[in-house]
C-alpha cells in the first residue's frame, strides 16, 4: 500500500528545512509533568498522546548531505518520439550564456552576458566532440545557423537560483537576445518541451539543450526541445567552476543518452 | 572521570532508596517504558545500515498480574550511502548522482504482554505489538531530497525484562529484543521497498 506524495517535483529546489532539535515526546512529557496535578488522568493522557503524535513527525533523522554537495549531478531527458537518426547537422555557438544578473550596455539597457574564454571553449568543444562522434556534422558559419537540423544552446547559472517550469522558462523573458527562440529563426515564438522538465537551477549548473530547427512549425510557433542536460554541483565552496569535472560531466551526459546518435 | 561515574552511581542508588513507596507509579496497575532503540534492518536494500536513531514509547494496564494491554509508538531511521551511479528513470530520463537513503519508520498501535514475576526485581515478559505503520522513504542527492510516504500493517513480537531495584516502587530499567515486520511498500527513483523487516534492541526506563 502506498500513498504517493511528492511535495516538489524532481529537481525542484529543496530549501532544506532544518528540523528543530528534539522530539515531540519530550515536550509532551514535560507538559504532562507540569499539568498533571491539575487535570484528570483521561484528559492528561489524551493531551500526551495527541502531542506525541504531532511531535513524532519531527523525529526523523536526516543524513549529513555536505559530502553530496561536493559531487556533480547529471540529469538528461529527451523527447521519446524524436527520430535522432533523421537529423544530420547542428549549429553550436562559440559562447555560453551566463544566467545571472546579466550586463548593462552603454545605453543602460540590460543585455545578456556571455562566457567566451578558453574554459568556455573547452566545454563547448567537448559538446561538439560528443555530437561529432555520434555522427552529426557541425555547421560553423553563423549565417547558416538557421539551416541546421539542430541548434545547441549552452547556459551556465553563474550567480543566481531560478525556477524554471516547462513551457515557460523564466529567464527567457529578460534575456532577450541569445537564447530567445528568434535566434534560431524569426518564425519561432516560444519553446516547447515534449517531456517533463522542471528544474531548480542552482548556481554552478550547466544546461545544454538541443532544439529541433527543422521541425514543422506549429500554429503557436513553438520551437521543440529534443534533449536537455542539467549538470550541477560544478562549484565547490567559493572555487570557480571545475572545468575538469564539467568536462567529465558533459561526457557523462552523452554517455547516458545512447539514443542520441545518427 | 572514573570518580565522577562512581559518584553518579552512588547518587542514583541513594535516590532510589530515598523515594517514597510506590511514588514512581504514574497510574495504578500500569506500566510505562521510554526506550532508546537500535534497529538492524533485514532484507531491505533501500537503507540497510544498523542505526541507533530510534526510540520507543509504550504504556499499558495490568488486566491481571500476568497480562497487560496498552499502546505504543516508536520511530527509527536507518540509512544507506550509494556511490555515484546512473539511474534510468521510467520516463526516459537518466540521472547520475551519488545518494544517501533514509528510511524513517514510525509504527504505532496496540501492545500486549504476558509477564512473569510481577513483584520481583527481574520481571521478564513476552509481548506482541500490532498496529499501523507509517514510513517515509527518502533519497538525498546533491541539494535535493526526493521522498515518498507509505502506510502498512505492523507486527512485532518482543521479549524483554523490566528491572526494578526496588519492586515496590516500580521504577527501574527496561531491556528488550524484538523483531519488526511492516507491510509498507513503495517506489522511489529506481528503488523498490517491499516490506520492512528489522531486528532490534531497546534499553530504557520503566515505571
Amino acid at each position: 500500500m502506498s500513498d504517493k506524495f511528492v511535495e516538489q517535483p524532481l529537481f525542484a529546489i529543496d530549501r532544506k528545512q532544518t528540523t528543530a532539535a528534539g522530539c515531540g515526546i519530550f515536550f509532551a512529557w514535560h507538559r504532562v509533568e507540569l499539568i498533571r496535578t491539575r487535570m484528570n488522568t483521561k484528559k492528561l493522557l489524551s493531551i500526551a498522546l495527541l502531542t506525541a503524535m504531532v511531535g513524532f513527525g519531527s523525529c526523523q533523522k536526516e543524513p549529513s548531505t555536505s559530502s553530496l554537495r561536493d559531487e556533480y549531478l547529471v540529469y538528461t531527458a529527451y523527447d521519446a518520439k524524436a527520430d535522432f537518426k533523421a537529423l544530420a547537422t547542428y549549429y553550436l555557438p562559440d559562447s555560453i550564456l551566463l544566467i545571472g544578473e546579466g550586463a548593462v550596455d552603454d545605453a543602460g539597457n540590460k543585455v545578456a552576458k556571455y562566457w567566451k574564454d578558453a574554459d568556455a571553449l573547452a566545454l563547448i568543444g567537448t559538446v561538439a566532440e560528443e555530437l561529432n562522434e555520434r555522427g552529426y556534422t557541425r555547421i560553423l558559419d553563423p549565417a547558416e545557423r538557421q539551416t541546421a537540423d539542430m541548434g545547441v544552446q549552452i547556459s551556465y547559472v553563474e550567480e543566481t537560483t531560478l525556477f524554471v517550469g516547462y513551457n515557460d522558462p523564466y529567464w527567457w523573458g529578460y534575456y532577450p537576445y541569445y537564447w530567445d527562440p528568434g535566434y534560431w529563426g524569426s518564425w519561432w515564438g516560444g519553446w516547447y518541451y515534449p517531456f517533463a522538465s522542471y528544474y531548480g537551477y542552482t548556481t554552478g549548473s550547466l544546461l545544454t539543450e538541443l532544439v529541433h530547427l527543422t521541425a514543422e512549425p506549429t500554429a503557436d510557433r513553438k520551437l521543440p526541445v529534443l534533449w536537455n542536460s542539467y549538470i550541477s554541483g560544478l562549484l565547490q565552496g567559493n572555487k570557480p567552476i571545475n572545468i575538469s569535472e564539467a568536462t567529465e560531466a558533459i561526457e557523462q551526459a552523452f554517455s547516458q543518452s545512447p539514443y542520441l546518435k545518427k | 572521570m572514573k570518580k565522577l561515574y562512581i559518584r553518579l552511581a552512588v547518587l542514583a542508588v541513594a535516590a532510589f532508596a530515598a523515594l517514597p513507596k510506590a511514588s514512581a507509579q504514574l497510574l495504578p496497575d500500569s506500566y510505562f517504558n521510554i526506550d532508546w532503540q537500535l534497529g538492524m534492518p533485514a532484507s531491505n536494500d533501500f537503507a540497510d545500515k544498523t542505526s541507533g536513531w530510534g526510540m520507543n514509547f509504550e504504556g499499558g494496564y495490568f488486566l491481571t498480574d500476568e497480562i497487560t494491554i496498552g499502546g505504543f509508538i516508536s520511530y527509527q531511521t536507518n540509512f544507506k550511502k550509494f556511490p555515484r551511479e546512473t539511474l534510468t528513470l521510467g520516463d526516459g530520463s537518466s540521472l547520475t548522482t551519488s545518494q544517501k537513503h533514509a528510511l524513517f519508520h514510525l509504527p504505532f498501535g496496540v501492545a500486549g504482554r504476558y509477564n512473569w514475576f510481577k513483584d520481583s526485581i527481574f520481571q521478564p515478559y513476552a509481548g506482541l505489538k500490532l498496529g499501523a505503520s507509517y514510513a517515509q522513504i527518502n533519497s538525498y542527492y546533491y541539494v535535493y531530497k526526493q521522498y515518498e510516504n507509505t502506510w502498512g500493517f505492523h507486527l512485532q513480537p518482543e521479549v524483554g525484562v523490566s528491572i526494578f531495584p526496588r519492586p515496590d516502587m516500580r521504577f527501574g530499567f527496561h531491556a528488550a529484543l524484538y523483531y519488526s515486520y511492516s507491510t509498507n511498500s513503495g517506489d522511489l527513483l529506481t528503488y523498490h521497498l517491499d516490506g520492512i523487516n528489522a531486528f532490534g534492541f531497546r534499553f530504557g526506563i520503566s515505571f
